[in-house]
């Protein structure tokens, strides 16, 4: 058979894609696609024209574990550009004086960021993710995200009601050097809408505290960090 | 539907390792693709695994997304349903038989598979053109296309001898190329 046949290409190349081409045809075919960047470029041609397809099914949300399995993969994956404020996670310190550990960590970052606040971030037009949080057993849990009129959405990406254990999920957001702005009281089974008054900015880290009902007394932290996560 | 620019724009980012762009590239884009692998797989645990899997491949493989040769919805599908193919035809998986009533309901010209299809972004143009086909042959390219049955299973399955299933497919493509040139 004479496979550079450009019809034959073309029939072989939609039989591939929908899966027509069974067993050792199949890989025949793959091994003839390595060598033929026309049988590649049929192949790429049919794949727009049939992948789309699978919209028609109803879509359906994954379960919370997939994400954090693939969250933890990635997070524990070499990184290109590594930032060595960025990397630094903080693993969650107890008691009054946490955040001041946070910004003692973030310190170092102030230079840099001081020189990337002369460029003011433009408006988001678009729901963008800001920050996505992880815990010691909950990589990825909750990811917040800043809507076009400038709220917060925050999501979380598993069940945190085992985690909240019957508290008050307490958001916050830390500039390095200053004490925390409390961003709110998000719902560990859905996702809540915020409007603070200051959104997290870039360098920033956006916490998660267990406090009790209502929130934390006086606006300042009294709980364990659960989450956290750097504004990006 | 997600909107083709803002995934491009995802995939660039997380080419530069940005995890807050895979997080909101997997905000949009798995729902579509775990209903694919749990339609493919007809298995639960399956598509779950199927899904990791493709998505730190998106996260490795992002710097290698071409924009000119591809939609990105279209690139993230075919890496999600070449997998399961690899996967339903190993050797030592079982794999139960198939619903029928999507890939039946792509006869209809109603609200159903084809309706959805619609809707999205990328599905409009091959909507309108496998509305042009006869309701046989939207069946039987489902079929294959779904369930990645082989022609003489879905011969079998629509009582209908081997080539004439054969012929339905092979002239449904080509009208549907035709169609969307």
């Amino acid at each position: 058979m004479n496979y550079r046949h450009p019809e034959l290409q073309d029939r072989l190349a939609a039989e591939y894609v929908l899966g027509g081409l069974r067993a050792g045809a199949r890989q025949r075919f793959i091994n003839l696609m390595r060598d033929d960047a026309g049988l590649r470029r049929a192949v790429m041609e049919w794949e727009d024209r049939l992948l789309p397809l699978a919209m028609a099914l109803p879509p359906e949300t994954p379960p919370a574990h997939v994400w954090q399995a693939i969250a933890a993969r990635i997070a524990a994956a070499p990184k290109s550009a590594p930032n060595s404020a960025a990397t630094r996670a903080p693993s969650a310190p107890r008691g009054l004086s946490w955040w001041r550990a946070l910004s003692a960590g973030l310190a170092t970052a102030v230079v840099v960021l001081a020189f990337l606040m002369l460029k003011p971030a433009p408006a988001p037009t678009e729901v963008r993710t800001v920050a996505v949080l992880s815990g010691e057993k909950a990589p990825g849990a909750m990811v917040v995200n800043t809507l076009p009129d400038n709220r917060l959405a925050v999501q979380p990406m598993q069940d945190l009601v085992a985690l909240a254990d019957g508290r008050a999920l307490e958001l916050w957001s830390i500039t390095p050097g200053q004490a925390p702005r409390s961003l709110g009281l998000v719902q560990p089974g859905q996702t809540t809408v915020l409007a603070p008054s200051l959104l997290p900015q870039q360098g920033d880290t956006v916490a998660i505290t267990l406090e009790p009902a209502g929130g934390a007394p006086g606006g300042i932290p009294t709980g364990p960090v659960v989450l956290s996560g750097k504004v990006i | 539907m997600p909107d083709a620019q803002h995934l491009q724009a995802l995939l660039v980012q997380c080419a530069e390792r940005r995890e807050s762009a895979l997080a909101e590239l997997y905000r949009l884009a798995s729902p579509h693709l775990f209903a694919l692998a749990r339609r493919m797989l007809r298995d639960q645990a399956a598509a779950e695994d199927v899904l990791q899997e493709c998505f730190v491949s998106i996260w490795r493989q992002a710097g290698q997304y071409q924009a000119e040769q591809s939609q990105p919805m279209t690139w993230m599908t075919r890496i999600v349903r070449n997998r399961c193919i690899d996967r339903l035809r190993r050797p030592d998986v079982v794999v139960p038989d198939p619903d029928d009533t999507l890939t039946l309901a792509m006869a209809d010209d109603g609200p159903g598979p084809l309706a959805r299809l619609e809707a999205s972004q990328d599905g409009r143009r091959l909507a309108d053109c496998m509305g042009q086909l006869e309701g046989p042959q939207r069946v039987a390219i489902a079929m294959a296309f779904f369930d990645d049955l082989a022609h003489p299973d879905i011969a079998a399955r629509l009582e209908t001898p081997l080539g004439t299933i054969k012929s339905w497919i092979r002239r449904g493509l080509q009208r549907l190329k035709r169609c969307l040139e």
